[in-house]
């Protein structure tokens, strides 16, 4: 019988199988948990290229813990988010420089006019640029906040804080983005 | 206070946009990832004894007791091939003593008389 590894199986199962040496789960991770990674690793480097060297990092790391993962002591998403993290950490730290934007790849959304795209495109580099300007750990929790949607004591959990230490770098992440793209809002679409 | 709120609005709108504009991998590296995923599985499949084989060693190795039993056990082999190998003097006499094949004095000397004796008071 065919496996379904639809969309409702859980991540943690089909990593379980993939552990089992089902080959069908190992596509279907790949799949779904790559595309996850990979944005949130860009949004922490700015760099497309070395965002997709940590992506590759990342999920090799899964594909060996795999073996040894105990159901319901993590969810794999946030194991991935810590990995990633950490991985941009070593990179940003070892080239002591804030990541440049460029090779910034132009996905279509077909469901979007070619003028909102363009809007939506220009406001995601300004925000883009605005946060490799935060300090790491703001950076991390804003991004994990606000454009990966998670919880504050999932971020906590992930970054390894308390929530109330989450929500002040939160505020006062956005605190900075806030004043540094004020001087942006005309070019952005936002002048009254 | 209002430009308070235009400032999260306008935050929340940046979000969304960059919500809407993902970085995708590429097909490139999708297929690199998924490459790595199959060949780490099949090594795991390959060279990893059995989970079940694993779990089956190690309760036996509990079920004697684990670490603190095995230290017990060694010191106890370890001191009695010493005793054999170099005995103290009192462990020699007493060796002697027990187990000389000339040393065959019965603890009780018993008589014709005697045993006679004996069963005429049980009868």
């Amino acid at each position: 019988m065919p496996l379904d590894l639809s969309s409702q199986t859980p991540d943690e199962a089909l990593l379980v199988l993939f552990a089992n040496g089902d080959e069908a789960a190992a596509r279907a991770l790949t799949l779904r948990l790559t595309p996850r990674v990979m944005a949130h690793a860009f949004r922490l480097l700015g760099n497309r290229a070395e965002a997709e060297d940590v992506t590759q990092e990342a999920m090799l790391k899964l594909w060996r813990v795999a073996a040894e993962w105990r159901q319901g002591e993590a969810k794999v998403t946030t194991w991935l988010y810590r990995v990633v993290a950490n991985l941009c950490t070593d990179r940003l730290r070892r080239s002591g420089r804030i990541a440049a934007l460029e090779d910034a790849g132009d996905p279509v959304d077909e469901t979007q006019s070619a003028a909102e795209t363009m809007q939506n495109r220009s406001r995601a580099d300004a925000l883009q640029d605005a946060l490799t300007l935060l300090p790491e750990r703001q950076r991390q929790a804003v991004v994990l906040r606000h454009i990966e949607e998670l919880s504050n004591p999932e971020i906590a959990d992930i970054m390894d804080l308390s929530v109330e230490a989450v929500e002040s770098l939160i505020a006062r992440g956005k605190r900075a983005l806030s004043a540094e793209l004020q001087a942006r809002k005309d070019e952005l679409g936002y002048s009254k | 206070m209002t430009k308070k709120y235009d400032d999260d609005f306008e935050l929340d709108s940046l979000f969304e946009a960059a919500r809407n504009t993902p970085q995708e991998p590429s097909s490139e590296l999708l297929v690199a990832i998924q490459a790595q995923a199959l060949q780490v599985q099949q090594s795991q499949q390959q060279n990893e004894p059995t989970p079940r084989s694993r779990h089956r060693i190690a309760e036996i190795f509990e079920s004697l007791g684990g670490w603190p039993s095995l230290a017990g056990l060694s010191t106890a082999a370890l001191a009695g091939i010493w005793i054999g190998m170099a005995p103290p003097e009192t462990v020699a006499l007493t060796a002697q003593t027990l187990f000389d094949p000339s040393a065959t004095d019965d603890l009780f000397e018993f008589s014709d008389d005697t045993v006679f004796a004996f069963l005429e008071e049980t009868f």
